[in-house]
């Protein structure tokens, strides 16, 4: 293996301004593609669309990467263990309810989905615990139940939802970024000061994540008070997550690609990883959305839910990595 | 001078199956302890005990003169570093990579090494002798050499107590040798004390300052090996007829003959 040379401030600094920088451009590119003219109201309508799909894909990204590193599995994740699906539940009781009269919307949704978050994530958890450890593959498979019983909540919910809600619904459900952004101002700023403090906490615990690789004991011994990392983390994932879910429906597998991807290019080091993950996430998302915004605007066809093509590259990415495990193991 | 010190150390998983009874023990500094028992009688739980995993129902911890239960995770991690049974490590690290990790309780919130981090680093990979292999990734090394990252990471920590799990379980003669002299040469160097869970009475013996003896819960005997090796209690403790031979040393070698009805 080659030398790779101590992280130092500078470098992390370099790393963060370049992915900034890179960030942006790619925002800003991606404004400037599609099939109508680019009026300024147009642009504007984009801008707020583009940067929506970033924040979600910077919240999934780097929410994956800490579960990842939080509970020693590669195939953590939150659309895997179901956090998404139970923020959507939530999401879509704050649709139902008739709770207009009493909070505004950017507050219930969002409000509704952190709490169905934080339920999944932590009956998730209480499943795969055994004898105080927590057991990666029963972990995936609460996760898996869970997801669907979730799924089926998100049905009943449909059930009550009226014919007109019914589509925006469904597209919810696929996982599209918002249009509609703009007029909803409360619930963009809601969600970007979420993920974005979500993410600042992430930064502050790369080494802590970098340690629990060598074991729960191991990393009490040097200082990381593990517990309590992990109560905070899956909070602050669920947050997270619950922001994203709330903007654009549960998109899957970003968790999964992204933090692998980085993984192989910039080495294992969560102290880096928690920026390039976070960026390259958003960038993923942002480039992702503009292709099924633009397809859907060239064929004439409505547009493809950006949760569509994570899902397609994402499933096969999961066997991929779930037998290269199950080999490792064997 | 005392660096660790457990009195009337009381410990049970359930309120009514006490693990701990009662465990008294004093580490000075510079000197390697090794626990020794029959499977069952409380060791790894003390060791669990000391690093702050389990809250014992009685009895008290001292730290350098400190209550162990007083001292934040990082304080405590600046004076006290484990050595698991099992070194692993979920992620691609490389062996400098994972001994620079034990600096975490020194450094400030985004985790970033300063100069002084680094030379430790360096020291500690020398010191144990793995520098020759801190570019390879844990996974492509032997159980020893494997053990030995795992020593220079808690040796990076400038620990005043280094907490070994069974060190050598699962080495062969040679390793087993060859970390007992670098656990004893770095108390030594160090000023550090080292404890160490261990099954092997003979190396043990050879290789520590002192014994001490674990018996349903709590500390049976405790001095010398000299003092410890004495068959009637060893006899008692393990459940087995014992010869001591005389090979020429101060140190016996013990045989289980067979095991008591």
């Amino acid at each position: 293996m080659a030398r790779r040379p101590p992280l130092t401030a500078t470098r992390l600094a370099l790393v963060f301004v370049g992915l900034v920088l890179l960030t942006v451009l790619v925002w800003a590119s991606c404004t400037m593609v599609g099939r109508y003219q680019l009026t300024p109201q147009v642009w504007h309508f984009r801008a707020v669309r583009v940067f929506a799909a970033g924040l979600i894909g910077l919240a999934l990204a780097s929410g994956g990467l800490a579960l990842q590193g939080l509970v020693r599995n590669p195939l953590a994740e939150p659309y895997i263990l179901g956090i998404s699906s139970g923020a959507g539940v939530g999401v879509l009781l704050g649709r139902s309810l008739p709770l207009d009269a009493l909070l505004p919307r950017w507050l219930t949704e969002p409000g509704l989905a952190v709490v169905g978050a934080l339920v999944t994530c932590f009956v998730v958890w209480g499943i795969a615990q055994r004898r105080g450890r927590l057991d990666p593959f029963v972990l995936l498979l609460a996760g898996v139940i869970v997801n669907v019983f979730n799924g089926a909540l998100i049905l009943v919910l449909f059930l009550f939802a009226s014919p007109e809600d019914i589509a925006s619904f469904i597209g919810w459900g696929m996982g599209q970024v918002p249009d509609w952004l703009i007029t909803q101002p409360g619930l963009a700023w809601t969600a970007t000061i979420c993920i974005a403090a979500g993410w600042l906490f992430l930064l502050m615990r790369g080494s802590a994540f970098n340690a629990l690789g060598m074991g729960d004991a191991v990393a009490s011994s040097l200082g990381v008070p593990v517990q309590r990392l992990r109560v905070e983390t899956f909070v602050v994932v669920s947050l997270m997550t619950a922001a994203a879910v709330a903007l654009a429906g549960p998109v899957g597998f970003v968790g999964l690609i992204v933090p692998h991807a980085c993984r192989l290019i910039f080495g294992p080091d969560h102290r880096v990883l928690v920026v390039v993950a976070g960026l390259l996430g958003a960038i993923f998302v942002m480039l992702a959305d503009t292709a099924c915004r633009t397809a859907g605007e060239w064929v004439g066809l409505a547009e493809i839910p950006v949760g569509v093509l994570t899902a397609l590259a994402g499933g096969p990415f999961f066997i991929v990595l779930l037998r290269r495990r199950t080999r490792g193991i064997e | 001078m005392t660096v660790l010190a457990v009195e009337g150390l009381h410990f049970g998983y359930t309120p009514e199956q006490l693990v701990l009874r009662g465990v008294d023990l004093e580490l000075p500094a510079g000197r390697l302890c090794t626990i020794l028992g029959p499977n069952g009688s409380g060791k790894t739980t003390l060791l669990r005990c000391l690093l702050g995993q389990h809250q014992p129902s009685a009895g008290t911890i001292t730290l350098a003169g400190r209550p162990i239960a007083s001292l934040a995770a990082k304080d405590r991690a600046r004076q006290l570093a484990y050595v698991p049974q099992l070194p692993s490590s979920a992620f691609d690290f490389t062996v400098r990579e994972l001994v620079s990790m034990g600096r975490y309780a020194h450094q400030g919130a985004l985790g970033l090494h300063s100069a002084a981090d680094l030379e430790l680093v360096e020291h500690a990979l020398e010191r144990t002798g793995t520098l020759r292999f801190a570019d390879r990734a844990l996974g492509e090394l032997s159980g020893g050499e494997a053990q030995c990252v795992m020593i220079a990471r808690a040796l990076a920590q400038q620990p005043s107590v280094m907490l070994l799990d069974e060190p050598t379980s699962h080495l062969d003669l040679r390793n087993q040798l060859l970390i007992y002299r670098l656990i004893r040469q770095l108390t030594r160097e160090h000023g550090m004390a080292a404890l160490v869970v261990g099954h092997d009475i003979n190396l043990a013996a050879r290789h520590s300052d002192q014994l001490a003896l674990f018996g349903e819960g709590r500390v049976a005997a405790r001095g010398t090996p000299a003092e410890v090796l004495q068959a009637p209690l060893l006899r008692e403790t393990y459940g087995v007829e014992v010869d001591l031979w005389d090979v020429g040393e101060p140190i016996p070698v013990v045989q289980a003959r067979e095991p008591l009805d």
